[in-house]
């Protein structure tokens, strides 16, 4: 079912073709202009919103003639004139008016304009010459063929004292409704949106390069930051090896500062226990690993001490009297005594910096004592000299 | 017709090969981020390691001062007391790395004060550091000399560290 289409609405610019002269309805006004030819009343600008609406007779056949073989005038109708013809038109909507059919059985169509009347209803559309003087009488005469009861639509701007006595419905022109089946040159989807597509898809194209030309540059500016860090980054050495070897050093430099203070703790240690010694040793278990323990060996004089209740009271006051000793044993075989001590480093480094801490403190504490009391003492014999 | 199948055709190319580009490029953006954090941690690490670089002459010895007649001269020892050796090669852990690690032997007979002042010397001289011991020993050697009062027979190990300044 075609879609109808009322022409006022739709075209700005309407001109309808008679037989012998053409009416045409420019945009913005009640008034109609009668012409020759349909060339002589528009120009350019109006032509880009002009309908043309002919009356095109039916061939032998009975089916449409090509209507640009219709409006090629005084043409035989061959392919070239009617190339011509698509040509000079162009765009122009051409609306066949004789492709009109009425929906309904029982009404009439009436259209008076230019120099003729054309009607249709229900089974065919009719085409007769008509004049300004006779139209009403001409209209009556065709209404005359219908019965009483048909519903009658008059489309025309033509005035006339008598045309209320036709009883018919009149409407202007430019209400004049039509289906769509009648543009025989109605463009396509494709020919409808084509310039709309294309737009788009040049504006898509266009954000899509520079949604992409934006990302080139992000790309671009990493990889210039990456190209300065790496300028910035130090080179010539084996950085790993270096920060392996460094690491090592600290490790093995942690407790260095510790061997004085434990020699010296286990030193006096043996002397406060009495202990008769032949030798000691202090070292790590590993020296290929950092420490973080050490292995004290004291071996006492040979045959000093005979049998365990001589060796243990030694062995506990040993123990007792060293600061740096966490633990002690007796290793097993060997006739000679001999005493392994465990010497934990890290609790002697943390006791030994909370000892410096308060050290500090404490002479930090006295040299402050000392000032005020100098203070105090200056300040007294001024007060005396006075 | 012909604008819209050619508007159509450029909407599809755009689409095919834009979003292929920006998907291409989100991808890359993702790798070079990832790179530049990579080769910012990078260069941070590597700075922090040439800052500690600087503190090593602090812990070690400059290549040159690690001698037996340098070092027994400025810890103050050597015959008829303490003598200081070096025991076998130096360890360098890469030739290009500018640290070298010796181990170090010092015996020989002194008293308990005498070793007590050299193992605080060993610690706290400024013109030597790199000492690390890692054996002390009293009396663990025996030595045909006549020994004085007090004194015993001492062994001390450890490693010396030192640097070339060349390098480094």
């Amino acid at each position: 079912m075609s879609k109808k289409v009322e022409i006022g609405s739709k075209f700005k610019n309407i001109c309808f073709l008679g037989l012998n002269r053409v009416e045409y309805f420019p945009e913005q006004s009640e008034e109609s202009i009668f012409a020759d030819t349909w060339q002589d009343v528009t120009d350019e600008h109006s032509r880009r919103s002009l309908a043309l609406l002919f009356f095109a007779p039916r061939d032998l056949d009975g089916e449409p003639v090509d209507p640009y073989i219709f409006l090629t005038e005084g043409d035989d109708g061959d392919e070239q004139s009617v190339l011509i013809a698509q040509q000079a038109f162009g765009d122009i909507p051409l609306i066949d008016m004789c492709r009109l059919r009425s929906k309904s059985p029982n009404e009439v169509h009436i259209l008076v304009t230019a120099d003729i009347i054309f009607h249709w209803d229900y089974n065919d559309s009719y085409i007769q010459p008509t004049s300004a003087i006779t139209w009403v009488r001409d209209i009556q005469n065709i209404l005359k063929t219908y019965p009483r009861t048909t519903e009658r639509y008059i489309y025309t701007n033509w005035e006339n004292n008598r045309i209320s006595e036709i009883g018919a419905t009149i409407r202007p022109l430019r209400e004049l409704e039509i289906d769509e089946e009648a543009w025989v040159n109605m463009p396509s989807f494709q020919e409808k949106h084509g310039f709309a597509v294309m737009f788009i898809s040049i504006v898509t194209a266009i954000l899509v390069y520079l949604a992409i030309f934006i990302q080139g540059t992000d790309v671009d500016e990493l990889s210039r930051q990456i190209r300065t860090v790496d300028l910035e980054t130090p080179s010539g050495k084996s950085y790993t090896e270096l920060n392996r070897a460094i690491i090592e050093q600290q490790k093995f430099m942690r407790y260095r500062g510790l061997a004085p203070f434990i020699t010296s703790d286990i030193a006096n240690a043996i002397q406060r226990s009495g202990m008769k010694i032949h030798s000691f040793q202090i070292k790590t278990p590993d020296a290929q690993k950092p420490a973080e323990t050490l292995i004290v060996t004291i071996k006492a004089q040979k045959d000093a001490y005979k049998g365990w209740l001589e060796e243990e009271p030694i062995s506990k006051a040993l123990l007792g009297q060293s600061v740096t000793l966490s633990a002690i044993r007796r290793p097993p075989g060997g006739s000679q005594f001999m005493i392994e001590g465990l010497i934990e480093l890290e609790p002697i480094s943390q006791m030994l910096s909370e000892y410096q801490e308060d050290v500090k403190r404490m002479q930090q504490q006295t040299i402050r004592a000392a000032t005020q009391t100098k203070t105090v003492t200056e300040t007294t014999d001024e007060e005396g000299e006075k | 017709m012909m604008k819209f199948t050619l508007g159509f055709a450029i909407l599809v190319f755009t689409a095919i090969v834009g979003s292929y580009k920006y998907l291409e490029n989100e991808d890359l953006i993702i790798a070079k981020e990832r790179g530049l954090q990579e080769a910012i941690s990078k260069r941070d690490q590597y700075l922090r390691i040439e800052q500690r670089t600087k503190q090593i002459p602090k812990f070690a010895v400059v290549r040159g001062d690690d001698k037996k007649n340098t070092i027994e001269r400025l810890l103050e020892i050597g015959e008829p007391g303490l003598n200081f050796n070096f025991i076998g090669q130096a360890r360098r852990q890469d030739a290009h790395l500018g640290i070298i690690r010796h181990n170090f032997k010092i015996a020989g007979p002194a008293t308990f004060e005498e070793t007590q002042n050299l193992l605080k010397k060993m610690q706290t001289l400024a013109a030597l550091p790199g000492f690390v011991v890692y054996d002390i020993c009293f009396g663990c050697a025996v030595t045909n000399k006549e020994l004085k009062q007090n004194e015993h027979m001492v062994n001390i190990e450890g490693y010396l560290y030192a640097y070339d300044p060349n390098i480094l």
